[in-house]
């Protein structure tokens, strides 16, 4: 038992010094709200052909977060000319597991829907590839929508980030679209059997800012010019980050550029930080 | 969640997040990892709050995902290498240098394995007994107060050494 009054000096010094440390730190607010699925926005799963009619007005659902631009820019401003990186940047090692078969399809669909989204990588999209991921074609006609658009919530997407590897949040730039995708899986993970679209319930804090921001500027020049990617002089089309390897927002995410050339970047408030090994 | 159980989370929220934070800024060293940790603690929470609800109390569910969140952050940065726990600046003025000491010996805390800084914390921050800690923690009393009693030792040594220089 750890009785408070019969400290010794040095342990009520330690409590007090605690103590003080932790008061001086600005407590943020949070929001419960934030927490909590909004009600009454949708109910249950529900396969595509309600994402597909989403369509229509993703483009226009598009809002900014403090700090960031808060115009999207057309897909069609994307350069023509990018290509798949041809080198990888690691700056630690990749983890050795391999990926659990839910997060490699995953992987597969939303990087196949950005790519196809994106007019300058969509030459590159495998369709039957895509359609494999699902268990049969209606399902994959009610998911995929138009050009990949069903799996973004309807709404054109250059960027993703999923942490738990079943709900995805998108952006298009540094600006997050209002819709997350949670997808469901069949029992072995393989396939794409159902997607529900909500209400995106993350709120990103300062720290976030460095991930949507800095890889939004991969696809939308900043005013200052472009951030070069560790390696080469590749210009990303479209990214997708997944699997953080810490609880850092900032630090330990796997990321897959254009679909291909998966590597391992570690990112800080200053950028993307990176050695080459080919 | 009904109504009533949003209304509850809620109210757990705008209660307890402050103490939340302050632990999590003690267990990482950082504030921004601190806000992740609770931001992960409260969506974990409001996803289990019928279980949490139900448990001790909240406030005891939220300590413990909490702290498990910031074991799985450290091992984390251990596995990859990249150990950061740099205190963040902090811009309070200090006329009689106690605060200037007292940082120190904080600074000291956070330099200490994982384990004992975890301990240390929840044994005179939170003020939690020490089979509270163990049970919070899955280890025995005893490890704690070994645990405890080594990190003690390791900050007593390195404000002794501070000291003499």
């Amino acid at each position: 038992v750890h009785p408070s009054a019969e400290q010794e000096p040095f342990e009520g010094e330690l409590a007090l010094a605690m103590t003080e440390y932790a008061d001086r730190q600005p407590v943020p607010v949070y929001d419960p709200s934030a927490f909590t699925p909004q009600r009454g926005r949708h109910d249950g799963w529900a396969l595509a052909a309600s994402v597909t009619a989403l369509a229509a007005i993703g483009a226009g659902l598009l809002w900014a977060f403090s700090g960031s631009p808060s115009t999207p820019v057309s897909p069609a401003t994307h350069p023509p000319t990018a290509k798949p990186p041809t080198a990888t940047a690691r700056a630690t090692p990749p983890p050795t597991k391999a990926d659990p078969p839910q997060l490699t399809t995953l992987r597969a669909l939303v990087t196949a829907a950005l790519r196809d989204q994106a007019p300058a990588t969509r030459p590159t999209v495998d369709l039957a590839a895509v359609r494999r991921l699902f268990p049969d074609s209606q399902t994959y006609q009610q998911v995929w929508g138009a050009h990949g658009d069903g799996v973004s919530c309807g709404a054109n997407a250059d960027g993703a980030v999923s942490a738990d590897g079943t709900t995805v949040l998108f952006f298009h730039g540094s600006d997050q679209l209002p819709q997350q995708a949670s997808f469901r899986f069949s029992a072995d993970g393989t396939k794409l059997v159902g997607v529900r679209c909500a209400p995106a319930a993350a709120r990103l804090s300062p720290h976030d800012l460095t991930l949507f921001s800095f890889l939004g500027a991969q696809v939308e020049a900043p005013p200052g010019g472009r951030v070069a990617m560790p390696c080469g002089q590749h210009t990303s089309t479209t990214w997708f980050a997944f699997d953080p390897g810490t609880e850092s927002a900032t630090q330990g995410w796997q990321i897959t550029l254009d679909g291909t050339g998966e590597s391992w970047f570690s990112l800080t408030p200053q950028g993307i930080s990176g050695t080459c090994d080919s | 969640l009904d109504r009533e159980e949003e209304s509850e989370f809620a109210a757990f929220v705008h209660a307890r997040s402050a103490v939340l934070y302050r632990t999590a800024v003690l267990l990482t060293g950082s504030r921004d990892a601190a806000d992740d940790l609770v931001q992960g603690t409260l969506e974990r929470v409001c996803r289990h709050w019928r279980r949490a609800r139900v448990a001790d109390s909240p406030e005891a569910y939220a300590r413990r995902v909490l702290v498990n969140l910031a074991n799985d952050r450290w091992r984390g940065l251990r596995r990859r290498r990249e150990v950061v726990l740099e205190l963040d600046p902090t811009e309070t003025a200090d006329p009689f240098g106690t605060l200037h000491e007292r940082d120190a010996l904080v600074r000291e805390l956070h330099r200490l394995p994982q384990g004992m800084r975890t301990v240390l914390v929840l044994r005179y921050f939170e003020d939690l007994a020490d089979e509270s800690i163990a049970d919070l923690l899955g280890i025995t009393p005893a490890t704690v107060r070994s645990q405890a009693a080594r990190g003690l030792a390791k900050l007593r040594e390195e404000v002794r050494r501070a000291s003499v220089r």
